[in-house]
């Protein structure tokens, strides 16, 4: 008996020793923040195209022009992964006076060519103080029509921006929730 | 009691442990094995969080990640019908206000007058995406517009660089775009103009 208890005892040690393994594994924030010049895009390129792109970002050296910027997202499979929630975009004004940029989070479907196209726009206005101040315009689940949202409602969010003079686009931010790979 | 090692409980009692040990150690290669979660450096768990979203907490499931091509269409698919109850439910909204919304004449005057001329910039003009006709109905607080064009490009261009020209006068909007029977096509907005 005496042996039959200590083999028993044995038995839950090792059980216990082993559960450890998945008692960190949880449903984490993930933020992934970048330079504008990987997401932002002037909306039509070409010879009248005034961004430059910096490693420091995408700066408008001409006429306010229209960006576009989509957001990378990661899906991993796991339980709890879920669409982006959030996403900002950061700017810096290299103007000598404040200025104020507008962006747009368009959620929609193209329709193709003859179907019927619809879109829902958010737009937000910012304020950024001149020779070099900062500010970011930010889309939260708030800006989710449906009620109750804990998403933005779209695997591939995209932001449009109306850039104006020296005027740069840093970093763009998006972010989710999902596994933490414990 | 006798004081030698029964032989049977022994056994019994490995079997249980191997059992345990094997299990939990197919569990844990089970997690590290393809399609398990390994973060790399810049999906991991960011410390910065702007907000004050609980760190850990279990949501629901939601998108599957798509091993193959096609299930990445499928969930393209999916992810498309997510959106379009989205749009739904913002122009659901839009559009009760409307309906149940008096004419502040005074107000609805300016912000039609700002709306068209919105409804034009040198950019819009740069890539030839100016509407053939144009009108702005608003009430209290939101307007409905109306416009045309001679294509889809020119539609879906114009709504592009209006949303951005016009986004602080009209904050939050839903646009529908249709073919009319001749073959122009339609862009109708309902937009929340006054907070």
């Amino acid at each position: 008996m005496n042996t039959m208890l200590k083999t028993g005892l044995l038995t839950v040690g090792l059980g216990i020793a082993f559960c450890p393994a998945d008692a960190g594994a949880a449903v984490a924030t993930h933020l992934r923040y970048s330079n504008a010049v990987n997401y932002c895009q002037a909306f039509t390129p070409g010879p009248s195209n005034t961004i430059r792109n910096r490693v420091i970002g995408s700066e408008n050296i001409g006429t306010p022009i229209a960006v576009a910027c989509n957001f990378h997202h990661v899906l991993n499979g796991a339980a709890g992964n879920t669409n982006p929630n959030q996403v900002q975009v950061f700017f810096t004004n290299g103007a000598a006076a404040a200025a104020s940029v507008s962006c747009t989070l368009l959620t929609g479907t193209s329709g193709g060519i003859s179907g019927t196209g619809v879109q829902y726009a958010v737009t937000k206005t910012v304020s950024v103080p001149a020779s070099g101040g900062a500010n970011v315009i930010s889309w939260s689940t708030a800006d989710n029509p449906t009620a109750g949202a804990t998403d933005l409602g779209n695997i591939m969010v995209g932001v449009n921006c109306n850039l104006p003079t020296n005027m740069t686009i840093s970093t763009t931010g998006v972010r989710w929730m999902a596994d933490n790979g414990v | 009691m006798n004081s030698k090692t029964p032989v049977v409980p022994m056994v019994a009692g490995a079997i249980v442990i191997a059992l345990i040990a094997g299990v939990s150690g197919w569990a844990m290669r089970a997690r590290t094995g393809p399609g398990a979660v390994s973060p790399a450096a810049d999906d991991a768990p960011s410390t910065h969080a702007v907000d004050s979203t609980p760190r850990a907490t279990r949501t629901p499931p939601q998108p599957a990640a798509p091993a193959m091509a096609e299930d990445f269409l499928a969930m393209q698919a999916a992810n498309d019908e997510s959106v379009s109850k989205l749009v739904h439910a913002g122009k659901q909204k839009l559009l009760t206000r409307y309906e149940g919304e008096r004419v502040d004449s005074a107000w609805a005057t300016r912000k039609q007058q700002a709306l068209e001329q919105l409804s034009v910039s040198p950019q819009i003009e740069q890539i030839n995406a100016q509407p053939l006709s144009f009108v702005a109905t608003c009430r209290t607080s939101v307007c409905l517009i109306g416009a045309d064009f001679p294509s889809r490009v020119a539609a879906d261009d114009w709504f592009t660089l209006y949303t951005l020209n016009a986004g602080p006068e009209m904050t939050n909007a839903s646009s529908e775009r249709t073919i009319n029977s001749d073959g122009s096509v339609h862009v109708q907005i309902y937009g929340l103009a006054r907070q």
